[in-house]
């Protein structure tokens, strides 16, 4: 078993004890069991899966790391939430409002950069959700 | 020695105030007990990062521009003073703008310093100084946030990358316990100040990085710096709290005290008067017979 840790500046998310996890590497998503290697990755932001005794735990994380070792597992995400707790209609309204303002921004390209990080944030929040509902 | 009436309007009086510092006092706490809570829930995330990034470092050899020291003669030095807004906190404030002192007293030689003021009491202070203030801003630690940290110290970063920067400090109230917050002056950039000596040690370290870790380096030790920033600013957020729920809590004790003195006095100066006419109405009716 893998001994995990998910962790936000704002809160320790999650610790279980799972069997496998899945988390979004920086070239694709991963699937990490007992017994791997030392290895320390960039996430992106995407759907981590824990199968742990009790059944399947989903959540939603943007950014950060993840680090194993010894079967301790440590994602440092930038934002990790539970999927049941993300409020499905506030990603669908702040899709909505970056569509928006990447549709009325003309030069500024730090707008831009900004709107897409959060258009893209808004659907990996739908798209977890989605998965999770798919996947249970 | 003052009149009745005045002591008795004098006991009014530090009966109002400490009714005001004893709702300080509750606001106080509860703000305190908000702000500690979420210094303990941000604590996993920084620990476990630290060790993420003195492992990695201990893996090879890995060097990155963020870790450097300066080698130039005369240093630019930028020192960012965190404060709070608000007075009414005992000590914090002044603590902090004494190593800040003792901290440029230090730096005078061989060295440039600007500052950075973060917080109404740390501008206050900055106008006195005859530094360059580089930046002002208030409502800093009311309200901690990852997102400034982070841009503040990708800007920081910056500056030290162009050379324009070779050394960041910051003062700030430190939070220790309820009872004592310390103001100390930790450095920030080269960030290898911040941890320590790394030892190169393949044991120790992680032998796979995706990507790899030339490549990884920066952005990593660039969100080390941002998170450290952001654990400096929460832990000052919770030790203004603390340290005026300490002051509070002793000016309410110290009201108590007046008050029982000034009754003392009072009823000292009421019972004389009685004496004083009651002398007067026998000595008037001895004088009668």
């Amino acid at each position: 078993m893998l001994d995990v840790m998910l962790v936000s500046p704002s809160s320790v998310v999650a610790k279980e004890k799972a069997s496998s996890v899945v988390l979004p590497g920086e070239s694709g998503y991963l699937d990490l069991r007992e017994n791997h290697t030392e290895f320390l990755t960039q996430m992106t932001s995407g759907l981590v899966t824990m199968k742990t005794d009790k059944g399947e735990k989903n959540f939603f994380v943007s950014g950060g790391y993840a680090q194993v070792k010894e079967n301790k597992l440590i994602l440092l995400a930038d934002i990790a939430e539970a999927c049941e707790h993300i409020d499905i209609e506030r990603a669908k309204s702040s899709a909505k409002r970056a569509e928006e303002r990447l549709a009325n921004t003309k030069d500024s390209s730090t707008d831009i950069v900004r709107a897409l990080a959060s258009l893209k944030r808004a659907q990996d929040r739908q798209a977890a959700v989605g998965r999770s509902k798919i996947l249970s | 020695m003052a009149s009745l009436k005045d002591t008795k309007r004098r006991i009014g009086s530090v009966k109002n105030t400490q009714k005001i510092t004893r709702a300080m006092k509750l606001v106080a706490s509860a703000k305190y007990a908000k702000a500690n809570v979420s210094l303990a829930k941000a604590r996993p995330y920084f620990k476990s990062f630290v060790d993420l990034v003195e492992k990695s470092l201990a893996s090879g050899d890995v060097s990155s521009p963020l870790l450097e020291e300066s080698v130039s003669s005369l240093k630019k030095v930028r020192l960012i003073i965190v404060s709070s807004d608000r007075g009414l906190c005992g000590p914090l404030n002044s603590s902090v703008m004494k190593v800040a002192s003792r901290f440029l007293k230090d730096k005078k030689v061989a060295s440039k310093v600007s500052l950075e003021l973060w917080g109404r009491r740390s501008v206050l202070f900055g106008n006195t100084l005859s530094e360059e203030i580089f930046d002002k801003k208030e409502k800093v630690i009311e309200r901690p946030n990852y997102h400034f940290a982070k841009k503040a110290f990708e800007r920081l970063a910056e500056e030290f990358l162009s050379g324009k920067l070779d050394e960041v400090f910051v003062a700030y109230p430190s939070f220790q316990s309820a009872l004592s917050q310390p103001a100390v002056v930790k450095p920030l950039l080269p960030l290898s100040r911040g941890l320590g000596k790394v030892k190169t040690d393949l044991n120790a370290g992680i032998c796979l990085f995706e990507p790899e870790l030339s490549r990884m380096v920066t952005p990593l030790l660039t969100k080390f710096g941002a998170v450290t920033l952001y654990q400096f600013l929460l832990e000052a957020a919770t030790a203004e709290h603390a340290a005026r729920v300490a002051a509070m809590d002793s000016a309410t004790t110290n009201a108590n005290k007046v008050i029982k003195e000034l009754t003392l006095q009072y009823n000292r100066a009421r019972q004389a008067a009685i004496t004083k006419e009651l002398i007067e109405i026998t000595s008037g009716a001895e004088a009668l017979k």
